[in-house]
């Protein structure tokens, strides 16, 4: 491949750009999905309503869509919010990942026995002290299988912030392409990239999976 | 933002418009490609260890990178070839390419849920393979993941608004355009939000409802 | 009334002295089917108290109704001087004077058997790690499993991990224990085990009240019968009188079927 070695240091940083965002947002995520999951499991009415509306509504729209809706949409709602292309990227994509590990949660806590939380409050415990030491310890095992699932799908959904300018891997390997004018070569270097990085990660899963069983 | 909304409204039977472009090629991509779907899951769990490796191949490689990154190699990079592909065609190779790597996933899974027990019963019977799993294997495999392939679709339903970007004129396509020319754009964003969210609620509540009547046992 | 004393009704003035548990017309639905139809009981301290009858009878329910796992419609539960139908009435504190024994055991299967019993001691009563510590070792000796102290519960057969959940349920001294159908879910080779650990506490002098289908430890162990059909209690008394002279038709059909 022509010019193969030259192009590869700005897919490379581009790759690097992903990686950030993934993991920036991946644990706004996965925190922010922690406590809509207990909020839809809460015993509190209003919590399980406010976490279910904001699952429900963001699982049924395209994350382009949430993406192009905080970059173009927002700044007019909030002039104040006119975010940078990397700062909308990282919110899109948390508010994104909440959603869906949300869900995790929830199944998860859902999946573990009721005789289990049956017993801690026949022993006298609390909500907390329920959650805290017999719930959330057995559900952190069924959510990392979907989780990591879910990780690779948000590596995915990052090459979404290409569109709005967050220069990450996708963008770097248009920008490469149109310059060089082989699209097809950059773009299979690209495929590869994102490759490497989520592979491994569906093989954890599935490792982990098995674990399990 | 009360004004904004109902200068909007005049858009929306070119918005409905462009929705009906998405669910048409999402629809495409899903049936052709879950036909794909059937003979990658066989392949993936057969015995024939060429078939078995290549399928693999194919199925991680559609799994583990971004459609984005498929559609810009169908649409540009063919380019580079001489095989130049129309929005249309790009977008809908794409989707379906996609979604075969996903379904066959989800069929081999519901394959599997299959207790072997119905087949040896089935093999005890008299029938050949193609025939236990023509009738007995795959029907039930059907019930056991219709969940997750109605899932699929609305995933796939989703993500047919990444074909906006090489320019297939679906709904997201059409907001752009509109937001560029009118400047609503929070009204045109709110109602494509909305359209999205509307066709997979109603996916989600028919495919609940086919499981109650199609599936009745 | 003042709101303390809403929650609390003081000791003795139920019918009877020394009733840890009085009942008087529970009722209980689940949406528009009535499980428990008017229920009245009372419970003296250190009296063991098994409940037989069919299956629907609704005996589980009504066990469950005495920690409050299920809340009652109308009639009043007081239990160790608490006022449960009260809803100021603090059940936590209540759970801890009263321990209960699930069909599924409800081990934490994510905690090695040791910590299992001391994580409410510790958690709850606040009771300082090796005191705690020290309790579950004995606790262990009582129900005859001290060397699995260390082994997670998954390693461990139905009786023995009953036996723990018996284990954990001690660790907390309560004065009550509630047993809904502890050796329904075992195999029969284990069921004896189970049983002889809660003829031990029962010699000992602990308050139960166990729903169960093993007539032969009724009629060894129990202070008193009461046979429940339907939502109601249709028949009560000495082991020997309801399980050997029962008056009532459905009592004598039920054990027919049973023995």
């Amino acid at each position: 491949m022509d010019g193969f070695a030259q192009y590869l240091p700005p897919l490379a940083q581009g790759l690097g750009m992903t990686a950030l965002l993934v993991a920036i947002s991946g644990v706004i995520g996965c925190i922010a999905g922690l406590i809509l999951g207990l909020a839809a499991t809460s015993p509190l009415p209003p919590a399980r309503w406010a976490s279910n509306i904001y699952t429900n509504i963001i699982r049924g729209i395209p994350p382009l869509v949430i993406l192009f809706f905080m970059y173009f949409a927002l700044p007019i709602l909030f002039p104040l919010l006119t975010l940078s292309q990397t700062l909308t990227a990282v919110i899109g994509l948390s508010v994104y990942a909440a959603a869906y590990m949300g869900e995790i949660v929830r199944g998860s806590i859902r999946a573990i026995p009721v005789g289990q939380g049956e017993a801690s409050e026949a022993l006298g415990m609390r909500y907390y002290h329920k959650f805290r030491y017999v719930i959330i310890p057995q559900a952190m095992k069924i959510i990392l299988p979907p989780g990591v699932g879910f990780l690779i799908s948000l590596v995915k959904a990052s090459a979404l912030a290409s569109v709005i300018g967050y220069d990450e891997l996708t963008e770097e390997g248009h920008i490469v392409s149109t310059l060089n004018n082989q699209p097809l070569n950059v773009f299979l270097v690209v495929a590869v990239f994102y490759f490497v990085i989520s592979y491994p990660l569906a093989l954890l899963g599935r490792w982990y999976e098995r674990r399990l069983a | 933002m009360g004004p904004d909304f109902s200068a909007a409204l005049p858009y929306l039977p070119h918005l409905l418009h462009a929705l009906a472009a998405s669910v048409y090629i999402t629809v495409l991509g899903f049936a052709i490609g879950a036909l794909f779907g059937v003979p990658l899951a066989l392949a993936k769990s057969g015995d024939v260890a060429v078939l078995n490796w290549a399928s693999r191949v194919y199925i991680e490689a559609f799994r583990n990178t971004p459609l984005l990154v498929q559609l810009y190699l169908l649409y540009f990079g063919l380019g580079q070839v001489g095989l130049n592909l129309s929005p249309f065609w790009s977008a809908f190779a794409g989707l379906t390419l996609n979604n075969a790597a996903y379904t066959a996933e989800i069929f081999r899974a519901g394959f599997e849920s299959v207790p072997i027990g119905l087949r040896e019963a089935s093999g005890a019977l008299g029938l050949g393979p193609s025939q236990t799993f023509r009738y007995v294997v795959f029907k039930p495999a059907v019930r056991n993941v219709l969940p997750a392939l109605t899932n699929q679709f609305i995933i796939l339903f989703l993500f047919s608004s990444v074909a906006s970007i090489i320019s297939f004129n679906e709904l997201t396509n059409a907001l752009q355009e509109l937001v560029s020319q009118t400047s609503l754009t929070l009204a045109l964003f709110t109602f494509g939000a909305a359209l999205y969210y509307t066709v997979s609620a109603l996916i989600a509540m028919a495919s609940r409802l086919a499981e109650k009547t199609l599936f009745r046992w | 009334m003042t709101a303390g004393s809403a929650a609390t009704v003081s000791p003795g003035s139920g019918a009877g002295s020394g009733a840890v548990i009085t009942v008087r017309e529970l009722r209980k639905s689940f949406g528009s089917n009535e499980v428990l139809k008017g229920i009245n009981v009372q419970v003296a301290d250190g009296e063991v108290v098994c409940i037989i009858g069919p299956s629907g009878s609704g005996k589980s329910t009504f066990l469950r109704c005495l920690n409050r796992l299920e809340m009652i419609n109308s009639g009043t539960i007081v239990v160790l001087g608490h006022d449960l139908g009260h809803s100021r009435t603090d059940v936590h504190i209540v759970r801890q004077k009263v321990g209960m024994v699930f069909q599924q055991f409800n081990v934490f299967p994510h905690l090695k058997v040791l910590d299992n019993i001391t994580l409410a001691p510790r958690k709850v009563s606040k009771i300082p790690k090796q005191e705690a510590h020290d309790r579950a070792v004995e606790l262990l000796r009582k129900v005859g499993l001290s060397e699995k102290a260390d082994a997670y519960p998954r390693e461990l057969s139905g009786g023995q991990q009953q036996r723990v959940a018996i284990a954990r349920a001690l660790a907390m001294r309560p004065q009550i224990m509630l047993f809904d159908e502890p050796t329904s879910a075992l195999d029969p080779e284990t069921i004896g085990e189970v049983l002889s650990v809660m003829k031990d506490l029962a010699s000992e002098g602990m308050t139960m009240v166990v729903v169960t289908h093993e007539i032969g430890f009724a009629r060894e162990v129990a202070d008193r019968v009461i046979f429940m059909d339907d939502g109601l209690i249709v028949e009560e008394g000495t082991s020997s009188e309801v399980l050997k002279n029962p008056r009532n038709e459905r009592t004598q059909a039920f054990l027919r079927k049973v023995l």
